[in-house]
């Protein structure tokens, strides 16, 4: 990955969330998606991906989490992406239709529900 | 009115002052106190209700405007402990005199009209007070309509109460004996209107209409301000080149008017001249003195002399009033062709300078006396230049200060919404700054001024890149200075960074050719509309791609037109977006 993005990677027992900070394009799409493919832990029930910082992001960046929502299904796991809408990058997930097939939230915590993990604070 | 009323009003006036004072409970007590020597004295509740509304609304007239919210709930605490005496005697002789459901009806309508008095001395507006008769005469004679009518609108012709049909009119008179309208009840739920009804609604009509006058005397007053401060302040700005400059006002929520004032003055060699001013008080008075103020800054300021000597005519200029009046000022000259800025303050807080890049900063140094406190001491002159899309923005003090708080914190959130606010364009900055700091309960007025130092028009962008994947970032960049210089809003520049930065991804992703490939990207604005062209020299290798489709579609989603033509020199696509108006 070059230095257009960061992801931080906060995993749960019940679940992971990654933060993309910066840019997605063509020039680090690739990257980004072998790093959050292999954040997801077979026990994990689902991945949070929260592009609330992500300034830029195209239609490459949108097949990304296509395809990793197909991949997660595929393994019984289930993918929420976080964009609030004052997020720029939320513009092109509605214009692409994103948010028809995957569910699209805008903060952490009701990500974390729609995976099917519960927040931490609360009794297992 | 007669020695024995006008003793009670003194010594209401007297035990109210007292409490204002920081009496407390001592303070309420005396209130008891009066509200026993009312009933002794057989005042009835309509002339205690009187006293207590002349005694505020002088009290009110005097108090400084910092002060008017405490002034006015103290008055209501007052005046109901005044009131909770009365009734419970009131409702003693009632005892002693009726049955005991009618003794239990009349107290609820006391109690009803002693609500009612109290509503009606906390409203101001003249329309919310005949709304507010209607419902409460109706809440406490049990009757289902009620209609208020002015004078001149259909409410001649009652002198007197009429009880008769089904119907119970009562007439508005103000003090002097002029009818000021009516107010009739129907629809009775339970069998007809009594003389004890008749009774209740008289006098709550009586006490509605000494509010409705006292109001009205306020509106008018309070009009007349408006007015004069509509007048003084300038209709619109005037255009400069180089610059671009949005302004606001807000009147405040108190309903009074305040002495915020504003201007900007076109001067010689195309430099302009800002002045901002807040006139310490309210109302008539405060209005009356920024209408000297703004013309003789634009008189000092069109002589061309430095801000600093501005500042000091102006503070002579103050002096010679002899009014006992302070202003607080800013006056600023900016030259939009280098961005050179000179400012003098008298006072005022800090102007705020935001930088093309979002960081907000304030102009420190020391600033002067306000106009009217001294004529001894010199105002500094702070100088600082402006880059190209750096906005000054001068203001007032009720868009900074909260009471109970210190300036430094209102200060402090100011600057942080105006760097965290959405800059282009510069009225979306000034909307945006505006509805985040302007909270409810503010009274006091508010006045912003936002100058712009525009960069020099650059013309067309045409720039060639290599057909990399690396590049498209590059372009981003490029594009959204060339966007953010053209005058587009942030979101429209968003959209059409995305729709090029798509169309760029195809050519580095599917162009063929030689190994140094490059691509073209133009970009021209006319007549309110973004042209951008990318250029590649290949052939889109397959458009039916899904991929490549969804990025074709999110360019049309995002652009009002696009065109992908091929020939054998490559493939050119043309976006087009025409931009909001300013």
């Amino acid at each position: 990955m070059n230095e257009l993005a960061r992801i931080d990677i906060d995993r749960t027992p019940l679940g992971v969330v990654a933060r993309i900070s910066g840019e997605i394009d063509i020039s680090n799409v690739g990257a980004v998606k072998r790093k959050l493919t292999d954040a997801v832990t077979s026990a994990a029930r689902g991945l949070v991906v929260d592009i609330s910082g992500t300034t830029y992001l195209d239609s490459s960046g949108v097949y990304l989490l296509f395809d990793l929502h197909r991949a997660l299904e595929g393994r019984q796991q289930r993918l929420c992406v976080v964009a609030p809408p004052t997020t720029p990058s939320t513009r092109v997930l509605l214009i692409t239709g994103f948010d028809h097939i995957v569910p699209v939230t805008s903060t952490v915590e009701e990500a974390m529900e729609k995976v099917g993990a519960r927040a931490p604070t609360a009794p297992a | 009115m007669n020695a024995e009323l006008d003793a009670f009003r003194s010594g209401y006036m007297a035990a109210f002052r007292s409490y204002l004072a920081g009496g407390g409970e001592t303070g309420l007590e005396s209130a008891y106190e009066l509200g026993r020597e009312a009933v002794a004295g057989e005042l009835s509740l309509l002339e205690l209700a009187g006293i207590h509304h002349e005694v505020l609304a002088d009290i009110l007239a005097s108090a400084p405007k910092s002060d008017l919210e405490r002034v006015a709930r103290a008055g209501t605490d007052f005046f109901r402990e005044s009131l909770s005496t009365f009734e419970m005697i009131q409702r003693g002789f009632g005892e002693a005199q009726e049955t005991a459901r009618l003794e239990q009806r009349h107290a609820a309508q006391l109690r009803g009209l002693a609500d009612a008095a109290l509503a009606l001395n906390s409203t101001l507006s003249v329309d919310d007070m005949l709304a507010l008769l209607g419902e409460r005469a109706c809440a406490i004679v049990g009757a289902d309509r009620a209609a208020v009518r002015m004078a001149g609108d259909g409410g001649e012709g009652a002198a007197r109460p009429v009880r008769e049909g089904g119907r119970l009119v009562a007439p508005l008179i103000a003090r002097g004996g002029r009818k000021l309208g009516l107010v009739e009840l129907s629809g009775k739920r339970e069998g007809e209107f009594t003389e004890d009804d008749e009774s209740i609604v008289v006098q709550l009509a009586h006490m509605a209409s000494v509010a409705i006058e006292n109001a009205r005397l306020y509106e008018h007053e309070r009009d007349t301000a408006l007015e004069l401060q509509a007048n003084l302040l300038p209709d619109g700005l005037p255009e400069i080149p180089g610059v671009e400059a949005e302004r606001r006002y807000d009147a405040g929520g108190d309903g009074q008017v305040g002495g915020d004032w504003f201007d900007v003055i076109p001067l010689t060699g195309g430099r302009l001249g800002m002045a901002i001013g807040d006139v310490v008080g309210r109302g008539l008075p405060a209005a009356k003195m920024m209408g000297h103020l703004r013309p003789a800054l634009r008189a000092y300021a069109l002589e061309d002399d430095p801000p600093a000597l501005v500042a000091e005519h102006m503070a002579e200029f103050v002096r010679t009033l002899d009014r006992d009046q302070m202003s607080t000022c800013i006056y600023a000259v900016l030259d939009p062709a280098t961005g050179e800025l000179r400012c003098a303050n008298a006072g005022h807080p800090p102007p705020l300078v935001l930088a093309g890049d979002g960081h907000a900063a304030f102009l420190t140094g020391r600033p002067g006396l306000p106009l009217g406190v001294s004529t001894e001491h010199p105002y500094p002159e702070v100088r600082t230049t402006l880059a190209p899309g750096s906005t000054l923005l001068l203001y007032t003090d009720g868009l900074v200060e909260k009471r109970g708080e210190p300036l430094d914190v209102g200060l402090e959130r100011f600057r942080q919404v105006v760097a965290g606010a959405p800059s282009r364009p510069l009225k979306k900055l000034c909307d945006h700054v505006l509805g985040a700091l302007l909270h409810k309960e503010r009274g006091d007025d508010v006045a912003l001024l936002a100058v712009r130092v525009l960069p020099p028009d650059s013309g067309p962008l045409d720039f060639e890149l290599a057909a990399v994947p690396g590049a498209l970032a590059e372009i981003r960049r490029r594009l959204q200075a060339w966007l953010a210089h053209s005058g587009a809003a942030d979101e429209e520049a968003y959209d059409i960074v995305l729709a090029t930065c798509e169309a760029a991804a195809n050519a580095v992703e599917h162009a063929y050719g030689p190994a140094d490939a490059k691509f073209r990207v133009r970009a021209r604005l006319e007549a309110g509309e973004v042209t951008v062209e990318v250029r590649d020299r290949g052939a889109w290798r397959d458009q039916r791609d899904p991929r490549r489709g969804r990025g074709l579609a999110v360019m049309r989603e995002l652009m009002d037109d696009v065109s992908v033509n091929s020939d054998d020199e490559g493939t050119n696509v043309r976006l087009r977006r025409r931009l909001r108006e300013g």
